[in-house]
């Protein structure tokens, strides 16, 4: 006896995951023909994405180490500041990890 | 990435249990954490040796772009040229380095040295050919050596077999925790203040939301099991693409697989985004400053943002830098926050208790020598030898990180099947993730660079260019 093949069911689930299939797939097909095209270029620059880390950059020092802002807030206070919303933004997450189902 | 984390996330994640060995002082001297912490000062102190006595460069090689008339062809490198002696005599200083240092360090761990410089040797030239390959003109702009890394390594990996003999030098773990703990040197915490308040409010006060976001989309929406490539992503996205993926993927002991994952997705949409977004701010007319922020904020690799920002121009390429700057920061913060969360919350059985010595235990503590060599550079070596030494020793370590990374994207790919990946493809979720995660900071930080930097409410900073 000839066994029925199962009728394939969408799901939310499933047509969210196939578009985001599709997505990469399109993405993948732009940056490949970005890249052939030499896209995003700028004269005078001689990097791009391949620079993942500000070191990795050639010349990084020319970008980075100049201070182009006068900072009026001293340092101690950008240090609370940052510990705290660190610190705020962790119980947060084990928080919502632990509420959320 | 470990054997134990391995399994344990291949099994349901309420069974997801990591025993923890017993800390014992001989570990220091003999476990992979620590020795990568060792290694990595040992570089680090060599270098700044030589800086701060001025006798030496203690630098490693790498081989000069070619494949443009200006360039000339990848021959050069093979014709007994200048460039051909520069480069090999660095290549040459770099493998007596590592090799020294990775073969002493497997003594250590009681494994056979004779058999890891063997292989370690086979390694380094596979490793070497990925350098060559990504200093080609295009290749080293968009792509550069995790890409071919990967490549190189899955095409052997799937289509020839891996030796036996080539085996004991692929240890992924131990190359990218060494590179990592270079990589802290070059973590200037001081770069906090580049940008005052607004650079703070950009850089910090989203990333973590995005990273709660996505950790509760991929958990709780999405239902995907492998946690740590919610993780690995959700940093990739949020922090700055490969760099904190590698750094996130170790703190959380990520598959490999996942890592590939979340650098192949970013490495993707990083070029879309670098040529879409200056188009977008030009086509609306954004103001440049907070063009350059949004981008900044957002485009994961760092070469990327400073290329996209001074496409709208200098202001906004140096906005974007800054930015980009304070989120440099934050790889080493979010590594140190993922590895508690996971020690204390993901990797604990229910109803279980981890207290302080237990934390100790299980807690990946080559990320002690990452922050440790951060806080260094960042308070005590700039502040007695001066902002351009540190420049110079930080510049003089790079190339020694990069072929850390290099050697473990290449055993990675040396590691990795097709039907593997295939398995944590998860009908498509890592991508929505990534997709959804990305979009979300897209749009959050757009609004909270507006709300800080278009004069509305707050005054414009001046920025001098």
């Amino acid at each position: 006896m000839k066994k029925e093949k199962p009728s394939r069911t969408w799901t939310p689930m499933g047509v969210v995951c196939t578009g985001g299939v599709v997505l990469f797939v399109a993405a993948v097909f732009i940056a490949v023909y970005m890249m052939a095209n030499n896209m995003g270029q700028v004269p005078g620059i001689d990097f791009g994405p391949g620079q993942y880390y500000y070191t990795d950059i050639p010349g990084w020092q020319k970008y980075f180490l100049p201070d182009h802002y006068d900072n009026p807030v001293p340092m101690g206070v950008l240090l609370v500041l940052f510990f705290a919303w660190g610190l705020l933004m962790y119980r947060l997450w084990a928080f919502l990890d632990r509420k959320l189902k | 990435m470990s054997k134990k984390a391995t399994t344990a996330n291949q099994a349901p994640v309420n069974d997801d249990v990591v025993v923890a060995e017993k800390f014992q002082l001989s570990d220091m001297l003999h476990k992979e954490d620590w020795l990568s912490i060792w290694g990595a000062f040992i570089i680090i102190a060599i270098a700044s040796v030589g800086v701060i006595s001025g006798a030496f460069a203690f630098k490693a090689g790498t081989f000069g772009k070619w494949g443009s008339a200006d360039t000339g062809s990848f021959l050069k490198f093979f014709n007994g040229s200048e460039s051909c002696l520069t480069a090999w005599s660095g290549i040459l200083l770099t493998l007596v380095a590592l090799i020294i240092i990775f073969a002493v360090s497997n003594q250590l761990m009681g494994k056979n040295i004779a058999k890891y410089a063997v292989a370690f040797l086979a390694l380094f030239a596979l490793t070497c050919l990925v350098r060559l390959i990504s200093s080609q003109v295009t290749f080293s702009k968009y792509l550069e050596y995790a890409f071919w890394a990967l490549i190189l390594g899955l095409v052997i990996s799937n289509l020839l077999k891996v030796p036996d003999w080539l085996k004991p030098a692929i240890q992924t773990e131990f190359y990218i925790k060494t590179g990592l703990v270079l990589m802290g040197a070059s973590v200037l915490f001081s770069n906090i203040q580049k940008f005052g308040l607004y650079g703070l409010g950009i850089a910090w006060a989203v990333t973590p939301v995005v990273i709660i976001f996505m950790w509760l989309l991929g958990t709780k929406s999405l239902k995907m099991e492998n946690k740590r490539m919610v993780m690995t992503i959700a940093a990739a996205t949020s922090v700055c693409g490969t760099s904190a993926a590698i750094a996130t993927a170790a703190a959380c002991k990520a598959k490999k697989t996942d890592l590939t994952f979340a650098v192949g997705i970013s490495l993707i949409f990083t070029v879309l985004m670098m040529v879409g977004m200056p188009l977008f701010c030009k086509v609306v007319a954004l103001d440049p400053m907070v063009g350059g922020a949004w981008i900044g904020g957002t485009v994961d690799s760092t070469g990327a943002v400073v290329l996209a920002g001074n496409a709208l121009g200098e202001l906004a390429g140096q906005v974007a830098a800054l930015v980009k700057m304070i989120q440099n920061i934050l790889i080493g913060f979010v590594a140190f926050a993922v590895a508690v969360f996971f020690t204390t919350k993901v990797d604990k059985t229910e109803n279980q208790t981890v207290g302080a010595s237990e934390i100790w235990h299980r807690f990946p503590k080559f990320i002690l020598g990452f922050l440790g060599a951060s806080l260094f550079f960042s308070f005590v070596f700039q502040n007695t030898i001066g902002v351009e030494a540190t420049a110079k020793i930080l510049s003089d370590i790079k190339e020694f990180q990069t072929w850390c990374f290099a050697l473990a994207f290449t055993c990675i790919g040396l590691e990795t099947n097709f039907k593997e990946m295939a398995e944590q493809f998860q009908g498509g979720k890592p991508f929505v993730l990534y997709i959804v995660g990305q979009v979300f900071n897209l749009v959050l930080t757009f609004v909270v660079a507006w709300l800080l930097l278009s004069g509305r409410i707050f005054p414009i900073p001046n920025i001098t260019v």
